[in-house]
């Protein structure tokens, strides 16, 4: 019998955010969040802002990466996320992403051109999306939101 | 003899101090390189998957229409150029070399009767094209060791809106490819349309056709292209600071040999002259003691 891992590489443009075996992980798709088991059907999708959820074999430890758009590949070898930004739930300094979600409601309350509202509202979409990861792995919460 | 010991040694003074500067530009130069060449292999599995997924997709993208992959309209007079250099000299002859290619690649352009649009990336590039009177679109300061993804979105949303605007037919860039730390080569790439996609591997062939795409085939290409764009230009902006350090490094390693040879023969040259002193002192004295006994 095939184990029932897959392997998985999560890359950024700045570096390997995390590899190795996982028996299933969860992709905010951009037609909604999905789940890859092994034995997947090949597939190209896009990514949307969102939560990669990762179960490990160790007993499933379950591994949150927040990502902020990109691309899934799914073949027979494993899975490959490319994801623009992502960041590992326990690094992702939630002081930091509150004041860039304040930052970005404060530019949202003034209103400026349609570009500075469209920028903001993503810059609000990440920032929140980084919280929601964050405190979603403190609480371990798999569910989708 | 020339130069009174005075003179010499205050000129052994500033030689030694340029030296010190020269020396110390190095050690900049080969920080940065380490720098960089690190965040060069740190972004290399994002861009080899991301070719490799694009070959995979190769089959597909023939068979989508996406204004990035064919050209817009076959009849235009109009190229843009994104010119690499860096913001500042005292690097050998990097932005030499870097200008004279784009010089080159002006003149090819207009034997096809095209005009040739300059962004300028890197001041160096600016001055040469403000002073020798080439159209200047925009222009940027160089990139560095910490540029990131977003840093690159200015040059892009030009490109790409002059493109897609039909205001230019292609877009290339001309950057430094860096080979090793005294070598790279001035390249000129096709970036829109984009060239050719990287062929698929022999082993994954009989997958290629099955791949399920989400959202759809158009929508997906819509946006792994721009990506793919950037992740391009990301790369040669990499390299290209890469390559200005190496050749920086190069230049003040050279700079503070020459200093020190220069501070031997000044040194020997002081050492003569305090000699020739001594002795011609000597030489007085001793005449005049013989006078005296005489």
């Amino acid at each position: 019998m095939p184990t029932a891992e897959l392997e998985l590489k999560v890359v950024t443009p700045d570096g390997e955010v995390w590899a190795g075996q996982a028996t299933s992980v969860v992709i905010p798709g951009l037609d909604g969040y999905f789940g890859v088991w092994r034995g997947h059907a090949p597939l190209v999708a896009g990514m949307d802002i969102g939560a990669v959820l990762i179960k490990t074999p160790e007993e499933h430890v379950v591994k949150f990466i927040a990502v902020t758009g990109g691309f899934v590949e799914v073949n027979q070898r494993g899975v490959t996320v490319l994801a623009e930004n992502a960041e590992m739930a326990e690094d992702i300094d939630v002081i930091r992403a509150d004041k860039a979600l304040e930052r970005a409601r404060e530019r949202l309350s003034k209103h400026f051109s349609d570009i500075d509202v469209e920028r903001a509202q993503v810059a609000l979409t990440k920032a929140l999306n980084r919280k929601r990861v964050a405190e979603r792995a403190k609480e371990k919460r798999t569910s989708i939101v | 003899m020339a130069k009174s010991g005075k003179e010499i040694r205050r000129r052994i003074r500033s030689v030694k101090s340029t030296q010190q500067i020269t020396k110390a530009m190095k050690m900049v130069a080969a920080a940065r390189l380490r720098k960089s060449e690190g965040r060069a292999s740190a972004s290399r599995p994002y861009t080899d998957t991301l070719r490799e997924v694009m070959g995979r997709l190769g089959a597909v993208a023939a068979e989508v229409d996406h204004p990035f992959l064919a050209h817009l309209t076959t009849e235009f007079n109009r190229v843009l150029l994104v010119f690499m250099t860096s913001d500042k000299g005292l690097c050998g002859s990097f932005n030499t070399h870097m200008i004279s290619r784009a010089g080159a690649f002006i003149k090819e352009q207009a034997a096809l009767g095209r005009q040739v649009g300059l962004i300028c990336v890197g001041k160096k590039g600016w001055d040469w094209a403000r002073n020798s009177g080439h159209e200047i679109v925009a222009h940027f300061p160089s990139f560095n060791e910490k540029t990131t993804f977003a840093d690159l979105k200015p040059v892009m949303d030009l490109l790409s809106g002059q493109y897609l605007n039909q205001e230019v037919g292609e877009v290339y860039l001309l950057s430094a490819r860096f080979i090793n730390i005294v070598k790279n080569i001035p390249t000129v790439v096709r970036l829109l349309p984009i060239e050719a996609l990287p062929a698929g591997e022999e082993d994954d062939g009989e997958y290629r056709h099955e791949y399920m795409l989400e959202p759809s085939p158009e929508e997906l290409l819509a946006s792994l292209l721009p990506s793919y764009f950037r992740t391009l230009l990301f790369q040669a902006a990499i390299e290209n600071f890469t390559s200005e350090n190496g050749a920086r490094m190069v230049a003040m390693e050279n700079a503070t040999k020459a200093a020190g040879e220069m501070i031997e023969d000044l040194t020997l040259q002081y050492n003569k002259a305090r000699q020739a002193s001594i002795t011609l002192e000597l030489l007085d004295i001793v005449g005049g003691a013989e006078a005296l006994k005489g």
